[in-house]
């Protein structure tokens, strides 16, 4: 009996570590999230520019409507990612939770005859796994995510290039087009950027 | 889950309550949670018991993080307000908790040491939140012998603890009090069974009526507030509690 006590081995510290990294992600994209906003409103901003310049500015009409649907796109993988990172910290809060009853169940479990107590202390070690193997899952699902809206910031980096270009052909507008497209390549740098690191660093945690 | 969601918002400077979770078993009674953020860092009302600890927790997680919660305030000492001390503990060792000096011994017993708490003097006393100053209330007898309220005059929002306090019944939640004589069969029974001095609630009552109140929270049921939080101070001052309310 005492022996299978021992076997069980449960570490606070690496579920509290969990935790930990798992806040420290959900903050990291929170300020993710806040990009798709901001590329729709200079995606709105160009299309009423281009609206103002006419048919010489249509190419940079072209490029904002797909700003827009790019800025889409990254809001529901956003909100999709915001969904499973908030559905793991409950999960990982759940494991500090189980553990600390273990702790309270172990300080009882001196003088156990019956092993009433060890058999409770393997029933939540049970429960435990699972929850540990969701927790994996959501995690792999959460890099997946965000590794689909980095690729697809990727290859819709030829936008900003795109909006240079068709920038120099909205004549008396052309000035601010140039900003609107300056601001667009920020923007896309800021975000590929950021899902980089973000997608490294979960990476390197696991 | 729990919901959060901000009822006062003015800069950095936001109340956020944690409100109603569909998922929650029948047999535990529904907490409203409050967080109060000022700048970088906040102050949690009545935490709640540790079974609905991951529900609050990954709330609050969504828009603020729990990290930089310094303090918790425990209007009094039970199950339902201050149960998940020892989980909060082992996210931010360093938390403190706010609570009536009759009960910091007694609370230990949910967790935490001589350092975790901050034990208010009968009278109440003012809590610092960045650069906000935040007043404990005494409220005692209602319905704990030692028990407090928290104000902010600056939102001026008063945290009522139980004061105020409504069972809604499950899957009729809602934030705020829309139809105040409605609301009434969802608190009467509460507040006639569980607040067992008069006097204490007439004390009560005078003491609240002088502060500039725009909403009265409570743990747990709907958020008074405009017009609604003077006939809620009415209404309870007319209302038989305890033994009184047996003759």
């Amino acid at each position: 009996m005492a022996q299978a006590l021992n076997d069980v081995h449960y570490d606070t510290a690496a579920h509290l570590a969990r935790l930990e990294l798992t806040l420290i992600i959900c903050e990291d994209i929170k300020l993710i999230i806040e990009i798709p906003f901001k590329t729709n409103l200079i995606a709105v901003n160009a299309m009423l520019i281009t609206r103002r310049a006419g048919i010489k500015s249509r190419g940079f009409g072209i490029i904002a409507r797909e700003l827009r649907l790019l800025s889409a796109k990254l809001r529901e993988l956003m909100s999709e990612v915001s969904k499973t990172i908030s559905m793991m910290i409950y999960d990982v809060t759940i494991l500090c939770k189980s553990q600390r009853m273990i702790g309270y169940l172990q300080r009882a479990s001196i003088g156990d005859q019956h092993g009433l107590i060890n058999s409770a202390i393997l029933r939540k070690q049970a429960d435990m796994n699972k929850l540990n193997q969701g927790i994996e899952q959501g995690l792999s699902s959460l890099l997946l995510t965000l590794e689909s809206a980095y690729e697809y910031c990727r290859a819709s980096e030829a936008l900003s290039r795109n909006a240079k270009i068709e920038a120099a052909y909205g004549q008396e507008l052309s000035g601010e087009l140039k900003l609107v497209a300056e601001r667009i390549e920020t923007t896309m740098n800021e975000i590929t950027s950021s899902l980089q690191t973000l997608i490294h660093n979960i990476r390197a945690s696991t | 889950m729990k919901k959060i969601e901000y009822i006062y918002s003015k800069g950095e400077h936001r109340w956020a309550a944690v409100t109603h979770d569909p998922e929650r078993p029948n047999y535990l009674i529904d907490t409203n949670e409050y967080l109060i953020i000022n700048r970088n860092e906040a102050l949690l009302t009545d935490p709640g018991g540790i079974e609905i600890f991951p529900s609050v927790f990954s709330a609050i997680s969504t828009e603020f993080d729990p990290k930089k919660i310094r303090a918790l305030f425990a209007s009094h000492q039970d199950p339902d307000i201050i149960s998940s001390l020892s989980l909060w503990l082992d996210i931010s060792p360093g938390i403190k908790c706010y609570i009536s000096w009759l009960w910091e011994t007694f609370v230990p017993h949910f967790g935490g040491n001589n350092t975790t708490f901050l034990s208010i003097p009968d009278e109440g006393m003012p809590i610092q939140l960045g650069d906000l100053t935040l007043q404990a209330v005494p409220a005692h007898y209602m319905h704990s012998s030692g028990n407090f309220n928290l104000y902010d005059p600056q939102a001026k929002i008063l945290f009522s603890g139980d004061v105020g306090a409504a069972l809604l019944p499950h899957g009729q939640e809602y934030l705020f009090v829309e139809d105040f004589d409605k609301h009434v069969r969802f608190m009467e029974g509460f507040h006639r069974r569980w607040f067992g001095a008069n006097d204490a609630k007439l004390d009560w009552c005078e003491r609240v009526s002088k502060m500039n109140i725009d909403m009265l929270c409570p743990q747990h049921g709907a958020i008074f507030q405009g017009p609604d939080v003077a006939r809620f101070i009415n209404w309870l001052a007319d209302l038989k509690v305890g033994l009184q309310a047996k003759k």
